[in-house]
C-alpha cells in the first residue's frame, strides 16, 4: 500500500533517499549548525566573563587563603603576584583564557590541573547520569504510555498522585532515605563510599532516578493527550491501525519532541554534576568538585567547572537541534 | 504480523527493565569484601598535599608524615624525641643547635625509582629548609625558619627581580659533614624544636625533586621520603594507598601493612561505613547530635572511643580598634552575657567552656584563670557605666563553611547579647571571605573564629593571636586588634626566654592581663572524639599529630 508510484515511476521513498543523497541537501543543515556553535563560543565567551567579573567583585582575597593561616604580608603579597592576582582585570582575565587555552590552568588549593581534575571525574559523573537516564526513560515512556492509554482511570490518578510525590521530594531527603534503609538497614545495596563503581552506583541512580522518571511519565503523559486529539490519530485508527501500534509509533512520535528539548538541557545538568546526589553518596563527580571549590575559594576551579557546565550546556542544545531535525520530518523539510 | 511485531517489541521492553533491575540488584547485593589487615579510612574530601613544604592543613599531616621524616618529632605527648637526628645539642646561649643524625635512614626510591634509595644527609634538610624559604616554593611554612641566622634576607632576595649573584645557602645553615647539621639563630627561641618537628622541614632529596621539576612532574604526585610507609597509588578525589616501607629505620613499624583512605562523603554516611566494618576509624567531631549520643552511650562502641583535648579555642573577636569594642567595659559585658553552657545543645560533651586563651594540656594552661561567668546583670551594669545604656548594634561575621555549628553558636550569641539590649546582625560568608575581612585593620567590629595550635607550646596561641607589634593592616592574625605594650613586652621576653618555667610563667601574666581586657569573647575549647573498630590495636589520640598511623595494628 505504501508504494506509491508516482508519474516518473519512482516511489517517495526513492524520492526521498535520493535527495539526501545529493550534497546540497545538507548545506543548509550544516549552515545551520555552524550558527549555532557560534552562538555557543560567543555563550561560553560571555559566561567566563560574567563569572570572572562576579568573582573578582568578590570581598575575599584568594592569596590569603593559599598562604595560609600564619603567612606574613610579604608572602601573602609574593604569593599574590605568584597567581598574578596584582594585575589589571583585563590582563587577568587575558592570562585566564591562556592558561585555559593551553590546559595551563591550575588550582589554588593543591596546585592540580583544572581540566585534569575536571577529566578525572567526568567518567564518574556520566557514568551516575547516564544510570539516571536509563531509570528515567526505562521508566517514564512505558508509564507516560500506559497511563495516556487509560487516561482518566484509578491507574491513571494513582499514578499522578504518586508521580507528584516524587517529584516533589528533596533529592538529599530521598538519597538519605534510600542509603538507610536499602543499604545500612537491610544491606540490600551499598551505602556508597566505595568510589565510584557499579557497586556503588544503584543508590544513586535510583535517588536520581525516581523524580525524573515521574516528572517525563507526567511530561510524556501531557504531550500524548494533546496528540491523541489530532487529526492524523483519528485517521489512523479509522484506517485500522491497532491502538497500541497509535500509541507507540504514531502519538509517541510527536510527544516525545518537547520532552527531547526539555531532556536535552537536564541531561546536561546531569553531565554538570549533581551536587546532593554526589555529596550523599561519595560519588566522586563534578558537582562535588564544584562544591569544595566555591567552599575553599579556588577560583581557577570555580572557572573550570562553571564553563564546564556552560559547554554542556550549549552541547546538549545543539545536539536537541540536530536531534530535532532527525526526529520530525516537518523540520528537516523546512530546511 | 503488525501485532506480532508490537507483541515482541514489548516482550523485549519487558525483558530489558528485567534485565536492567536484576542487574542492579546482583551488583548491589553482593557487598565488597573487605581487604585483610588493611588499615581502612574515609575522609570528606581528598588530601590536599604530600609535598611536605605545602602540607599545612589536617587533611595532608597525617599522611605526610608517615611518608617522610624530620630530624625531630612528637614522643607521645608533647615532648620531643629523636628521629632522622639520633641526638642534638643546644648551646648554652640558646642560639646554637647541632644535630647529629642516624646513619641508617634512607629514602624509599633512588634516582630511577628503584628501592631502596640512598642514605639520608644532613644536606638533605639543608635543602628541604632552604626548599621551604624560596618562594617560588610559595609554602606557608616560610616564616617559622626566620630565626635562623640570614633565613629572611635570602628569602627576601629570591622573592624580587635582581642581577646580584644570590648566595647559594642560608648562612645560619652549616653542614659540616653528611652527619651533621648546625643551625645558628639570630635569637635564643625555646620553640625552635617544635618547628622543626612540622612536617615542612622533612627531608626531600633534592636531585628527585630537580628530576621530577625538569620532567614536569611535581613531588606532590611523586612523594619519596624516609617514613615509615610509601605511596602506591593515589587517584584523586577516590582513594589513598600506602603500603608498607620495608627499609624504614625502625623495623618495629609501621604495625600495619597498607593503609587505603577512600574519600568524598559526609559524616553521616561515614558512620553508616564505620558500623557496617567497611572502615577502621570514625572521627566523631562533626557528628550530628543524635549519632555522637548514640555511638559515645552505646556499650557496644565504648570500649573503643578515645577523646582528647582538641587544642583549640573558639572565640569571637572584638575589635578594639572599633568602637563600641574600644571600651574594655564593653568587651567585659560581652564576655558576661554569653551563656556558653548553651552550645551544649548541639556540641554535647564535645566542649569545655573557655576561661581563658590556652586550650588545657597546653604548657602554661593556667586552672587559676576565672574568666567570665554568665552574668546578663552584670553586663547590663558595665554597659550603662560604658555609656550604653540602651545597647547598640554591631554585626557578627562567621562562616558555617569553616565549621558547621558556627551557624547555631551565631544564633545563640545573637540571642544572648539581645537579652542584655545588644541587638546583633548575623552576616554568614565563606571562610575565605571571613579571613580576609577579619584580617583587614578598621573593617569589622566581630567575628566568630577559631585557633588550633600548631605545635603545643603557649607562644601559638598569645604571641600570634594578641602581639600588639605583629599586626598588620591587611592580613592580621590578630583579629580583635588588641594591641597593649605591656603585653608585647611580656610576650616578647617569652619569646627569647630558654629557661621553661621562667618562659611559662611571662606568658601566664600576659594571659591574665588579656583576659581581664576581653578583646575576645572567649567562648569554648573543643574536645576530639574518634571511636575505632575492635580489630584496632595501638590506635592512640595524640596531642600534636591527629593520628599516628605507623603505631596502628590491623587484627583482621
Amino acid at each position: 500500500m505504501w508504494r506509491w508510484i508516482n508519474k516518473v515511476g519512482r516511489s517517495r521513498r526513492e524520492r526521498r533517499l535520493a535527495r539526501r543523497a545529493s550534497p546540497t541537501f545538507y548545506i543548509p543543515m550544516f549552515i545551520e549548525l555552524l550558527k549555532k556553535i557560534g552562538w555557543a563560543i560567543t555563550t561560553l565567551i560571555g559566561v567566563s566573563l560574567i563569572v570572572f567579573i562576579l568573582l573578582y567583585m568578590l570581598p575575599a582575597d584568594p592569596a590569603r587563603t593559599v598562604a595560609g593561616e600564619r603567612a606574613d604580608p610579604a608572602t601573602i603579597a609574593a604569593i599574590r603576584h605568584q597567581l598574578g592576582l596584582d594585575r589589571p582585570l583585563p590582563v587577568q582575565y587575558a592570562y585566564f583564557v591562556r592558561d585555559i587555552m593551553t590546559n595551563n590552568l591550575h588550582s589554588y588549593r593543591n596546585n592540580d590541573l583544572v581540566m585534569s581534575a575536571i577529566w578525572r571525574r567526568f567518567p564518574a559523573t556520566l557514568e551516575l547520569a547516564l544510570a539516571g537516564l536509563a531509570i528515567w526513560l526505562i521508566v517514564a515512556i512505558p508509564l507516560g504510555l500506559l497511563t495516556a492509554k487509560y487516561s482518566g482511570s484509578v491507574f491513571d490518578r494513582a499514578s499522578l498522585f504518586l508521580g507528584l510525590i516524587a517529584i516533589s521530594i528533596p533529592a538529599f531527603w530521598l538519597g538519605r532515605i534510600f542509603q538507610h534503609y536499602l543499604g545500612y538497614q537491610w544491606g540490600l545495596f551499598s551505602v556508597g563510599g566505595g568510589g565510584a563503581n557499579l557497586w556503588s552506583l544503584p543508590l544513586p541512580a535510583l535517588t536520581l532516578g525516581f523524580a525524573g522518571a515521574a516528572y517525563y511519565a507526567r511530561l510524556l503523559h501531557s504531550n500524548l493527550g494533546s496528540v491523541m486529539n489530532q487529526n492524523y490519530i483519528r485517521s489512523a485508527r479509522a484506517r485500522g491501525v491497532s491502538e497500541a501500534k497509535v500509541l507507540s509509533k504514531h502519538a509517541l512520535r510527536n510527544a516525545i519532541i518537547p520532552v527531547i528539548a526539555v531532556l536535552g538541557l537536564d541531561v546536561a545538568s546531569l553531565l554538570s554534576g549533581l551536587i546532593f546526589t554526589e555529596k550523599i553518596f561519595a560519588w566522586p563527580g563534578i558537582g562535588s568538585l564544584a562544591i569544595d571549590s566555591i567552599l575553599n575559594l579556588d577560583v581557577p576551579m570555580i572557572m573550570g567547572t562553571v564553563l564546564f557546565s556552560a559547554l554542556m550546556v550549549v552541547v546538549a542544545n545543539i545536539l536537541v537541534d540536530v536531534a530535532y531535525i532527525f526526529i520530525d520530518p516537518r523540520l528537516r523539510q523546512s530546511k | 504480523m503488525i501485532m506480532r511485531f508490537w507483541g515482541n517489541a514489548r516482550q523485549k521492553y519487558f525483558c530489558t527493565i528485567v534485565i536492567f533491575f536484576v542487574a542492579i540488584f546482583i551488583t548491589g547485593c553482593a557487598r565488597q569484601p573487605r581487604p585483610p589487615r588493611i588499615l581502612m579510612l574515609s575522609a570528606q574530601s581528598d588530601v590536599s598535599w604530600l609535598d611536605p613544604a605545602k602540607a599545612y592543613d589536617t587533611s595532608s599531616i597525617p599522611f605526610v608524615r608517615i611518608l617522610y621524616r624530620g630530624l625531630v618529632d612528637y614522643g607521645d605527648g608533647a615532648n620531643i624525641v629523636p628521629a632522622v637526628a639520633a641526638r642534638w645539642k643546644i648551646s648554652p646561649d640558646g642560639k646554637t643547635y647541632t644535630f647529629y643524625l642516624r646513619k641508617d635512614a634512607r629514602f624509599q626510591f633512588d634516582q630511577n625509582g628503584n628501592q631502596p634509595g640512598r642514605r639520608v644527609t644532613a644536606e638533605d634538610f639543608r635543602y628541604s629548609i632552604e626548599r621551604i624559604l624560596d618562594p617560588a616554593t610559595a609554602s606557608d611554612g616560610m616564616t617559622f625558619y626566620y630565626n635562623i641566622a640570614g633565613a629572611q634576607k635570602w628569602s627576601e632576595e629570591r622573592s624580587k627581580p635582581s642581577t646580584k649573584v644570590l648566595s647559594d645557602h642560608v648562612p645560619g645553615i652549616v653542614v659540616p659533614n653528611d652527619d651533621e647539621i648546625i643551625f645558628h639563630l639570630n635569637y635564643p627561641d625555646a620553640t625552635f624544636l617544635n618547628y622543626l618537628a612540622m612536617p615542612f622541614v622533612y627531608a626531600v632529596p633534592q636531585e628527585w625533586v630537580e628530576k621530577l621539576d625538569r620532567a614536569g612532574e611535581t613531588l606532590n604526585e611523586h612523594p619519596n621520603g624516609c617514613g615509615p610507609f610509601q605511596m602506591k597509588e593515589w587517584i584523586h578525589d577516590r582513594k589513598l594507598e600506602l603500603v608498607k616501607n620495608r627499609y624504614y629505620y625502625d623495623p618495629a613499624l609501621p604495625k600495619c601493612d597498607r593503609i587505603i583512605d577512600t574519600f568524598g562523603g559526609d559524616d553521616v554516611l561515614h558512620l553508616m561505613r564505620f558500623e557496617l566494618g567497611d572502615i577502621d576509624i570514625q572521627n566523631l567531631e562533626d557528628a550530628a547530635p543524635p549519632d555522637f549520643m548514640r555511638m559515645t552511650d552505646s556499650a557496644k562502641w565504648q570500649p573503643y572511643t578515645q577523646h582528647a583535648p582538641m587544642m583549640d579555642i573558639r572565640y569571637v573577636a572584638l575589635n578594639c580598634e572599633m568602637k563600641p569594642f574600644d571600651n574594655k567595659l564593653v568587651r567585659q559585658a560581652m564576655n558576661y552575657a554569653i551563656d556558653k553552657s548553651t552550645f551544649t545543645r548541639f556540641l554535647g560533651k564535645r566542649i569545655e567552656v573557655a576561661h581563658g586563651v590556652l586550650p588545657p594540656g597546653t604548657p602554661g594552661y593556667n586552672p587559676q584563670l576565672k574568666g567570665y561567668d554568665y552574668n546578663p546583670q552584670k553586663a547590663k551594669v558595665l554597659l550603662k557605666q560604658a555609656g550604653y545604656p540602651n545597647g547598640f548594634t554591631v554585626t557578627l561575621w562567621y562562616s558555617p563553611t569553616a565549621v558547621e555549628w558556627y551557624g547555631k553558636a551565631a544564633q545563640l550569641i545573637q540571642a544572648d547579647l539581645a537579652k542584655v539590649g545588644v541587638t546583633v546582625n548575623l552576616k554568614a560568608v565563606t571562610y575565605a571571605e571571613l579571613k580576609t575581612a577579619a584580617g583587614k585593620r578598621h573593617n569589622i567590629q566581630m567575628s566568630l573564629m577559631g585557633w588550633l595550635q600548631d605545635f603545643p607550646d603557649p607562644s601559638d596561641f598569645l604571641d600570634v593571636l594578641f602581639n600588639g607589634e605583629k599586626i598588620t593592616d591587611t592580613s592580621s592574625n590578630n583579629r580583635a586588634f588588641y594591641n597593649n605594650p605591656k603585653v608585647n613586652k611580656l610576650l616578647d621576653a617569652a619569646g627569647i626566654e630558654t629557661d621553661q618555667a621562667k618562659r611559662l610563667k611571662l606568658y601566664q601574666q600576659a594571659e591574665k592581663i588579656i583576659v581581664d581586657e576581653a578583646p575576645w569573647i572567649f567562648l569554648l575549647h573543643t574536645e576530639r572524639y574518634v571511636v575505632h573498630q575492635p580489630w584496632i590495636k595501638g590506635y592512640a589520640l595524640h596531642p600534636m599529630w591527629s593520628a599516628r598511623y605507623e603505631y596502628v595494628e590491623v587484627d583482621k
